[in-house]
């Protein structure tokens, strides 16, 4: 069972293939309920919306309609890729100077809530390409939450952790404790509550969210507990098609999320990795680790510098993506010697979000990312709603002069990226992680894995996995973090010894420690096969037919 | 808790675990259809013939165990076809054949897979056939995704089929080659055989849905599919492992007159678990044999796969074999003291034979002298088989565990117009008239498969099962102490390393045996293997995740929560449902 791709240990699951369909997500029910809707007879949009509708049902610590995501979808019948940016701009209430009176912004409770942008996303994306109605896409999300799920062994351990918060309030005392005891794992959830809004969303649309009752519902909720959030911030906001940002990759072209996304750094290091040899480097060596730490902190201190919303700022995006700047950015990388800017901090905060591909018969591909920033968001469920409240005021930067720097109104700067892949036209792959500033270092070693390495989505998803942490380049407030490499332990002792030997500082984080929990599907170049591989390291789940 | 290889499955109205997952897709799929565990058990389970076609087949056969809630009784679904009435031994000794060959038309029985499915179907599922072979007919008419392990078996058959087997080549060589992973694979003329027996179940549509299965049933077995297995093997000879070119034995009539047996299960209580497994025409009791030998041991005092744990239950695995190879036959042919063999005095007085410090190399049945095994290794050229296994679990408490095999393509060509190999059972009966597993004329031979389940209080519990031949019983057996006796949660349970022995005769072709023998998954430390390795066992080190692909359901019939496992090993096994 060893792979013949410099895996050290096996892949543990199938590469999982279909002909007809295929969900990969952080869930096993969130997959069913998208594999459910294809053979239903949705396309790979139906059956994302509907994986995602479920992932806020199952998996409520890392997204929900609470929250925010971006979308992006490869359509094969024009062989167009298409974005839409569902993330949430800041209340226009929130300004710099009342969180700097306040003390600075809170990692949870009321003042950590910024404006829910993903049910407006999910919307948007099935109103252009869906094929079912909504109340056929929501069903089974609505039917998990109101004739409940098993709550998994990672999910019980996650609530255990926010226990207190949870009963202390009696919204989320009501659906995440049994009667302020933390549900154990095997014990069935209900959000009947959560059904309910599914419900309403399904029948009325964006106005129901917006401008109907659960935005009434929502900003009440927020009024009473002194939080920024009204319902004029709701019903001023829209999702949008973004025109997604690519690059050509040894003949591949990746798309990514434009700005406010990260994916611009996915994009940045791919294209100086493509200037080297990896081939002679070998996968998962010290050499390569090296090249792409290295071209890892290059791109992360430009986006430092220079991302954040583009209807605030100007960020130089051609230049930054483009062949000649990675060219000299390139050559700043001492393949011999680790860079190092700034000294060690405190270690960032947990994040927590979630990923999931779609593809279907036609070789439409669907790619979502959607969070409510870290675990179970701000911990506030918004009244009746059942609707856990992000936390995603937490990535706002407070100092001013720093791109990313508050104003009301404004989207924060995001880490979500989801990746799309495709070949003279064709659909070759999709893949993207949760994990804040781990996913564009995570996609790096997925992309290369598969396209490099020859990797199956399976393999590739399961090798060891490394992350680099750069201070004070976190997205999550304080926004500072230790400056080191960290390394699973999977990683064979040459490749930790050279990289040792490079200057990099190593952090060994067990077999399995690394970040992120990464889904990918691949389409088979002949056949059109659908090949899906899912992360062993939380919950997720590959299905196919 | 410890890392898993992956979530446990975690529904609420079914789960499937099956052999490979789009078998487990297609099973989740009938219970949107409104079907129950069986109609999902059977639809995995025609998946799998299909899927695994280098494991298992419709020409081959499926023991299967069912507990209906409605009923609350456990059955067992005699899915082992039986010898033709010519295969008689004088006949096999007069072809100067010592050992039934285990390739080849000669070791063919009526296959006992198709009558399997639908006597489960038609007893206690709910759905038609046509809904439960959907899945099956699909993937054999639009060709399903090849994956590593299938390309890397015909590959290895490629010589065989393009030299001996042309109706073979035929279908699993589409292009003149090995078809590529990622490649589609169909095969139309199973299709064809499928949809047959549907439209023999359509046009008696109008006499009830068990009716209608029936007539689906016959169209196999009384009908042009029966006829056209007959007459294949009749005028074809093929080379076996006796070294000439054999034709078959089965008649129409071995076909016309074979009866499915739905009988009662065999149990035996361990530590407040009922455990039930099907008769002595399998090894299935040789389970129930080693907890009664187990249960006299404080197993999780000895710690998990501990030197005294491996120790422990690898010479109660040999006792206990050693009286399957003394007692287990037929037993519509021979009386089996069965009842004695699972009484807790019997056990009692086996259990004094365990040594605790040194392994055991006779082999000591109960009432015959010892003997030593002698030491034989399996012939190279034979392929001694693989298995699947499928169950299911419903949210009203049904369970249902099947291990179809045989009939696989390694060992019999592709039946001309049908798609699919007659089985080799019969390879497992001996040539000895007074061994309990001697051949007869329809007679079944002790199979080796072995599904398995479990209930506590009355209450359903578990369905699981694994392929693997002779260390079914042993796999499972050790995945079973791992949920009671350590209380590990399902998938820590079947990822945890396992261990084995071939101390006895082998049930396949040659019956080899290899005495002493203890097969260690690498995981199981340097330390403990040199322990063993100390008391007299013969240690052989496997892969770190090379040994079994235990697959397992449990339901709470308090909380309706069903639980699914499946084994990493092998990287084709999975669980699907909600």
């Amino acid at each position: 069972m060893r792979s013949p791709h410099g895996v050290t240990a096996s892949a543990f699951r199938p590469s999982v293939m279909g002909r007809n369909g295929m969900v990969t997500s952080g869930h096993a029910l969130a997959s069913q309920a998208g594999i459910r809707t294809l053979m239903g007879g949705g396309n790979a949009v139906d059956a994302a919306i509907a994986t995602a509708a479920a992932l806020g049902v199952v998996e409520p610590a890392g997204s929900g309609v609470g929250g925010d995501g971006f979308i992006l979808i490869y359509w094969a019948e024009t062989g167009e890729v298409s974005a839409v940016n569902a993330t949430g701009p800041a209340p226009a209430a929130a300004t710099r100077e009342r969180y700097l009176q306040d003390g600075g912004i809170p990692m949870k409770g009321i003042r950590s809530v910024s404006a829910p942008g993903l049910v407006d996303g999910w919307l948007l994306a099935h109103e252009r390409y869906g094929g079912l109605p909504l109340e056929e896409v929501f069903r089974p999300a609505i039917s998990l939450c109101e004739d409940g799920f098993p709550v998994s062994h990672l999910l019980a351990g996650a609530m255990q952790g926010e226990r207190e918060r949870f009963a202390s309030d009696p919204h989320t005392r009501a659906i995440y404790t049994n009667d302020g005891a933390p549900i154990a794992a095997g014990g069935i959830l209900c959000n009947a509550n959560l059904g309910e809004t599914l419900r309403r969303i399904a029948r009325d649309g964006r106005k129901s969210f917006y401008e109907g009752e659960i935005a009434r519902e929502i900003a009440a909720f927020s009024r009473a507990r002194d939080g920024l959030l009204t319902e004029e911030d709701l019903g001023n906001f829209h999702a949008h098609w973004a025109e997604p940002i690519h690059v050509n990759y040894r003949g591949y072209e990746v798309y990514e999320m434009p700005p406010n996304s990260s994916g611009h750094i996915l994009l940045q290091e791919l294209n100086i990795v493509e200037l080297f040899d990896l081939q002679r480097s070998g996968c998962n060596t010290a050499e390569t680790i090296h090249l792409m730490v290295e071209a890892k902190k290059l791109a992360f201190a430009d986006r430092e510098k220079f991302m954040a919303d583009p209807e605030w700022v100007d960020i130089p995006l051609a230049g930054m993506l483009s062949k000649e700047y990675a060219a000299e950015q390139a050559e700043r990388i001492d393949m011999e010697r680790a860079a190092y800017d700034v000294p060690a901090g405190a270690p960032e905060a947990h994040e927590d979000t979630t990923c999931f591909c779609t593809a279907d018969r036609a070789g439409n591909l669907v790619c979502i990312l959607q969070s409510i920033q870290s675990g179970f968001g701000s911990s506030l469920i918004a009244g009746e709603t059942g609707i856990l409240l992000n936390n995603r005021m937490t990535y706002w930067h407070l100092e001013e002069g720093h791109p990313n720097c508050l104003m009301p109104g404004k989207r924060v700067r995001h880490t979500m990226n989801p990746v799309i892949i495709t070949k003279d036209g064709r659909p070759v792959l999709t893949c993207g992680t949760p994990g804040a500033d781990t996913q564009v270092q995570t996609n790096l070693q997925l992309v290369t894995h598969m396209l490099d390495f020859g990797m199956t989505p399976q393999e590739a998803v399961s090798a060891p996995r490394w992350r680099s942490l750069q201070n004070p380049m976190e997205s999550t407030i304080p926004h500072v973090c230790s400056d080191n490499l960290q390394l699973e332990d999977r990683f064979a002792a040459d490749v930790r010894e050279g990289l040792a030997q490079k200057g990099h500082e190593l952090e060994m984080v067990g077999d399995w420690g690394g970040p992120g929990s990464a889904q990918a599907i691949m389409v088979h170049p002949e056949s059109g096969a659908l090949i899906g591989g899912s992360d062993p390291r939380r919950d997720g789940y590959a299905v196919g037919y | 808790m410890s890392f898993t290889t992956r979530p446990v499955f975690m529904g609420r109205h079914g789960v499937v675990s099956a052999g490979h997952y789009l078998a487990a897709t297609a099973g989740s799929r009938m219970f949107e259809k409104g079907g129950n565990a069986i109609d999902a058990g059977v639809a995995a389970g025609f998946a799998l013939n299909v899927l695994e076609p280098h494991a298992n087949g419709i020409g081959g056969e499926v023991p299967i165990l069912i507990y209906c809630a409605k009923q609350r009784r456990v059955y067992a679904i005699n899915g082992q076809g039986y010898a033709p009435k010519a295969a008689t031994i004088a006949w096999f000794r007069s072809q100067g054949i010592d050992i039934i060959p285990g390739d080849g038309f000669l070791p063919a029985t009526v296959p006992g897979a198709f009558g399997s499915w639908t006597t489960a179907l038609q007893q206690f599922g709910r759905l038609r056939l046509q809904d439960v072979l959907e899945p099956a007919i699909e993937m054999m008419e639009e060709g399903f995704p090849v994956y590593p392990d299938l390309r890397r078996a015909i590959a290895r058959l490629q010589g065989k089929f393009e030299d001996e087997w042309p109706s073979s080549a035929r279908v699993y060589l589409p292009n003149g080659r090995p078809p590529e992973v990622g490649e589609f694979l169909a095969n139309p003329d199973w299709a064809n055989t499928f949809k047959a027996t549907v439209d023999a179940e359509i046009r008696s549509g109008h006499l009830g849905r068990e009716a209608a299965i029936a007539a689906a049933r016959d169209e196999f077995y009384k009908g042009p599919v029966g006829e056209k297995i007959v007459a294949f093997q009749r005028d074809t000879k093929v080379l076996d492992a006796s070294g000439k070119r054999n034709a078959g034995l089965l008649s129409e009539a071995d076909f016309r007159e074979y009866v499915t047996k739905v009988e009662t299960a065999v149990t035996f209580n361990y530590r407040g678990y009922d455990v039930y497994k099907c008769n002595t025409w399998c090894q299935g009791p040789v389970f129930l044999q080693q907890l009664a030998l187990l249960e006299g041991f404080d197993l999780a005092g000895l710690g998990h796969n501990s030197v005294e744990y491996i120790h422990t239950v690898i010479e109660a695995s040999k006792l206990a074999f050693a009286d399957r190879e003394q007692y287990y036959g037929d037993p519509d042919f021979v009386k089996v003291p069965l009842d004695r063999l699972l009484s807790k005095a019997y056990a009692s007085e086996r259990r004094a034979l365990i040594d605790a410090g040194r392994a055991s190399l006779a082999l000591r049945p109960g009432d015959a002298p010892a003997s030593a095994p002698a030491y034989a290794e399996a012939d190279p050229n034979v392929y001694t088989g693989d298995t699947t296994h499928v169950d299911a679990v419903d949210r009203e408490g049904n369970l249902f565990a099947a291990t179809p095999s045989g009939g696989w393509i390694p060992s019999s060509p592709v039946i001309e117009g049908l798609g699919f190999p007659l089985g080799t059972r019969g390879q497992m009966f001996y040539l000895d008239p007074d061994h309990a597993n001697a051949l007869a004329p329809r007679k079944r031979p002790r199979t080796t498969l072995t599904p398995s389940l479990a209930m506590k209080d009355g209450k359903p519990y578990m369905a699981f099962g694994t392929p693997g031949g002779d260390c079914q019983d042993q796999w499972t057996l050790q995945f079973f102490l791992n949920v009671i006796d350590f209380g590990m949660n399902l998938q820590e349970a079947i990822d945890a390393p396992s261990f084995h022995t071939h101390h006895f005769p082998n049930s396949f072709y040659p019956h080899n045996a290899k005495p002493g023998s203890l097969t260690l998954e690498a995981r199981i430390p340097a330390s403990v293997r040199e322990a063993l390795s100390e008391r007299g066992h013969e240690v052989t080190v496997g892969g770190e995740w090379s040994h079994g692909k235990v697959l397992a359901i449990t339901f709470d019939s308090a909380s309706g929560l069903i639980a699914g496992g499946a084994s990493p090993r092998g990287q084709i096994a999975y669980a699907m449902g909600r």
